[in-house]
């Protein structure tokens, strides 16, 4: 049992993780059983104190998986009470985006991920970097579409860039707004 | 044979097949992919080179993926279960899910052959072998400049995640790359695609690449996935300075194509024999 508790409130990882928060240990339990036959990478801890609901039983993953974890346990019917995840754990880079004008194009970047829409017209006329596979969709749907109109890109990508794109598409559309 | 693998935002599916340009289009076996983004676009870079050099063209294994995942299994089954009947020579991971139980296996699976191929990663594939620490198994990675903050940092699982300390504007590529080196945390070979492009082995920087500067090219989506498929053909063919090649040729088709921010990414393949056919008569 010392083994046991040991091993959930070990400090084994340094790296940023993702965890999953249930309200019953029965729910973390089969949670973490559906994911690990799955074959993702989790393993049960104690919950930072101040994100616990209720249950001291967490499942941490890597962030890396995060979209596919989502999909799963919303596919199972085993959706959290929360994930901590983007906004709570160190999105420095999400503090920082960049508009660039060149030529007749005005383009915002955050992190790797960039969107450049015309002046004239305000039509988004290309998305750049990201090497999740959902951006290349992303900027199939919203090419040419007029950034005041166009879907953001977190409704139609999933994944972590496409967060990331959703800041610099933000930044853009706010500054396109206040002109 | 080279063998390109990546994800294409389609209906799920596993895609396997000989490359072939269709003017905007990519055959793979029975199926078409339009050449404006992702892992279809790098192919279709590589194809174009092999087409002009009359090499073998390359075979794809692309898995159909609309962002749950489904076709980065079926192409990481596919690969785990058979690469060892292509009698690979070189593999580029692309596009892709990074889902970390696919990794292993596949290093396992390449170290089975009987003679390793060269290894190549980006996108999705990079962020991968990052995660289970292989990096340093592979030949080359093509960050660009936000992903080699990734690299940097030890720590960050996704480029969304790296700390601030790094993305200091003072901090050069050179502390960039030698922490990346220095945890193992990229390839033996490093190509760095930005508004400078470098190459750096072991740490150490082998070229740079400043001119001509094209700042269209940032926004253009895709410019970074046509070096990566580039330099796979070029590679593959035992090319002297494969690499610098590569960044030199998609440079040099930016100018040619005189593009701008709203210029797709198939405007450039189209134009890679071209560019090609320029660069072997040392007009450029």
């Amino acid at each position: 049992m010392l083994k046991f508790l040991k091993k959930i409130f070990s400090k084994e990882y340094t790296k940023p993780k993702g965890i999953l928060l249930y309200g019953s240990v029965q729910e973390v339990i089969q949670t973490n059983k559906m994911l690990e036959t799955e074959g993702f990478q989790v393993r049960l801890v104690a919950p930072p104190p101040e994100v616990r609901v209720g249950c001291d039983l967490a499942i941490e993953f890597n962030l890396i998986e995060q979209e596919a974890i989502e999909t799963i346990i919303k596919k199972e019917g085993s959706d959290p009470y929360k994930i901590v995840s983007t906004k709570e754990m160190l999105p420095d880079i999400l503090k920082r985006s960049l508009i660039v004008e060149i030529d007749e194009y005005i383009m915002c970047k955050a992190g790797n991920m960039k969107i450049t829409i015309d002046k004239s017209g305000h039509r988004i006329v290309n998305i750049s970097g990201g090497g999740c596979p959902d951006i290349p969709y992303v900027a199939e749907q919203l090419y040419k579409v007029r950034i005041e109109e166009a879907k953001n890109p977190i409704e139609v990508g999933n994944s972590l860039c496409s967060y990331m794109l959703q800041i610099s598409f933000d930044a853009l559309k706010k500054k396109v707004m206040n002109k | 044979m080279i063998v390109l693998v990546g994800t294409v935002p389609y209906k799920t599916g596993l895609y396997v097949g000989r490359a072939a340009i269709d003017g905007s289009f990519l055959n793979v076996g029975q199926n078409s992919f339009p050449i404006e983004r992702g892992t279809a676009a790098m192919a279709a870079s590589c194809a174009q080179v092999c087409s002009f050099y009359n090499l073998e063209m390359p075979l794809c294994i692309f898995g159909g993926d609309v962002a749950d995942g489904k076709g980065t299994d079926l192409m990481f089954q596919e690969l785990n279960s058979n690469i060892g009947d292509y009698d690979p020579d070189l593999i580029t991971l692309h596009y892709m899910f990074p889902k970390i139980k696919y990794g292993e296996p596949f290093i396992h699976k390449i170290e089975s052959l009987a003679k390793k191929p060269q290894l190549i990663a980006d996108a999705g594939g990079m962020y991968l072998m990052k995660t289970i620490s292989k990096s340093y198994f592979f030949d080359v990675f093509t960050p660009d400049q936000g992903e080699l903050y990734f690299l940097a940092d030890e720590f960050a699982p996704h480029p969304l995640y790296v700390r601030s300390d790094l993305l200091n504007e003072n901090i050069s590529v050179e502390s960039l790359i030698s922490s990346a080196y220095k945890n193992k945390n990229t390839a033996k070979t490093t190509v760095i695609k930005g508004a400078v492009d470098s190459i750096y082995t072991d740490s150490i920087k082998i070229k740079e690449l400043r001119q001509p500067n094209i700042p269209a090219m940032e926004a253009i989506g895709g410019t970074g996935d046509t070096i990566t498929g580039m330099l796979s053909a070029l590679r593959c063919m035992n090319t002297q300075g494969a690499d610098y090649k590569a960044l030199v040729l998609n440079r040099f088709i930016g100018e040619l194509i005189k593009c701008n921010p709203a210029t797709q990414i198939s405007e450039f393949i189209k134009a890679i024999p071209k560019a090609l056919g320029k660069y072997e008569k040392n007009i450029p």
